[in-house]
């Protein structure tokens, strides 16, 4: 499945997609099966980053009527799916902060490395899916971003401290911290 | 950092995206988006914007026209033919906003042809006559002026009532705009007997029946569009039909 996903992402930007293609010519069925094809993939990824379920219906509404208004802007410079999901995470960035949430506690977090005592060692974790996703609400705000954008979505550090605007190295403590925090909710609601 | 967790969440990522959204979404979506419905949300943001400040202007329009229609008498005569002479207290005028076309605010070439003899006459008046002129002069001159953008003002406004019937919130819009400047222009004339600076009090007046002018000509300007982009609208109906 995963190799499927890969050859998908590779093949993409070298056709042209019909079913952009047919939106862009303002056909109503394809809008459908675009939504189809995208909106729950993309709900999870707002979802995972604005923890909030009418939030995240919020974000994948303005997200869709932004993309579909401005088909035009869409080159195929990457794929349909990784475009809108640019989008999606902006608009999911957006809300978070509009609700006044810190996003990056990053300056009390980027001196320094790990104390030892904090780091798990994943082999003794059980790994589920379903633990996961719920240690992943429990994650403050700026840890649960840069893990989401970094586990999930696939971004690279660079790429994430250019969406959040702060510094690779932030990016990057960002992320032990939260990783480290995420398997030892894990492993509390595995043991509780 | 390539560890069990990644590993695992790679091998398993479609299991994450396992919430689904309430599915009202796409119904909100497809009614912004939705070509038809589209453009149909256009017409009705892009109209009111342009309707309320054609409503400006119309409001201003009506107003004039009412102050004309009551006050000509003492400072706003009305026949353009006569507009250097001295101001008669008649209101034939009255009677040629009915003879005016309906379908469209058209500009009258005969009576504005007649206006426009007018202004060099009164401009001669006025920088002819010295400054030492007694006021009664002065009076005179200014009058003439005023009677002449008075009589321009009724002019637009009667323009502008031909709306009135296709419009008819625009037009009510409009005429209040156009109401409010002309109540100062009352103000002032009311003070006009008591007040022992006439010459500036004139002066204001005149200013005030410029700003009319003005208001009435950015008023129609904007019902021209109006009717222009109606126009067009109609064709592209036709054109789809």
């Amino acid at each position: 499945m995963n190799a499927k996903l890969v050859d998908l992402e590779l093949l993409e930007p070298i056709l042209h997609d019909e079913l952009v293609e047919r939106c862009k010519r303002r056909d109503s069925r394809a809008f459908a099966e675009l939504y189809q094809k995208y909106s729950k993939a993309m709900y999870n990824t707002s979802l995972r980053i604005v923890n909030h379920t009418g939030d995240a219906e919020d974000v994948l509404q303005e997200a869709f009527t932004d993309a579909f208004r401005s088909l035009e802007d869409f080159h195929y410079k990457s794929t349909f799916g990784a475009w809108l999901k640019k989008i999606v995470i902006n608009k999911s960035i957006n809300q978070l902060r509009k609700r006044k949430m810190d996003l990056i506690d990053i300056e009390k977090t980027n001196i320094g490395h790990l104390p030892e005592e904090e780091s798990m060692d994943e082999r003794e974790i059980q790994m589920k899916v379903e633990d996961i996703k719920r240690a992943v609400t429990m994650l403050p705000n700026g840890y649960r971003t840069v893990l989401t954008l970094y586990l999930f979505e696939g971004y690279d550090q660079e790429e994430i401290a250019e969406i959040l605007n702060v510094s690779h190295a932030t990016v990057r403590t960002q992320y032990m911290r939260a990783k480290q925090k995420l398997l030892l909710y894990i492993k509390q609601g595995v043991t509780a | 950092m390539n560890s069990r967790l990644e590993q695992f969440v790679r091998d398993n990522r479609e299991e994450f995206d396992s919430e689904v959204p309430g599915g009202k979404i796409w119904e909100k979506i497809r009614q912004e988006v939705e070509p038809g419905k589209k453009k149909q949300a256009n017409l009705i943001r892009f109209t009111p914007l342009r309707w309320s400040a054609a409503a400006i202007i119309l409001l201003m329009a009506g107003a004039a026209w009412y102050y004309l229609g009551s006050h000509s008498g003492r400072t706003a005569p009305s026949q353009p033919a006569i507009a250097h002479q001295t101001p008669s207290t008649d209101k034939t005028s009255k009677d040629q906003p009915e003879k005016a076309p309906v379908t469209a605010p058209k500009e009258d070439p005969a009576t504005e042809k007649n206006l426009a003899d007018a202004t060099p006459r009164s401009n001669n008046v006025t920088p002819g006559s010295k400054k030492e002129d007694k006021p009664s002069d002065m009076d005179a001159s200014v009058n003439e002026e005023m009677y002449h953008y008075a009589r321009l003002v009724e002019i637009k406004h009667n323009q502008l009532k031909t709306i009135e019937k296709d419009e008819p919130l625009l037009y009510k819009q409009f005429a209040s705009d156009v109401y409010r400047l002309d109540s100062v222009y009352h103000n002032l004339q009311k003070q006009l007997p008591t007040n022992p600076n006439r010459e500036q009090l004139l002066e204001a007046m005149l200013q005030n029946l410029q700003m009319q002018m003005g208001l009435l000509n950015h008023q129609l300007d904007i019902i021209k569009q109006i009717n222009h982009s109606k126009k067009a609208a109609y064709e592209r109906a036709y054109k789809t039909i």
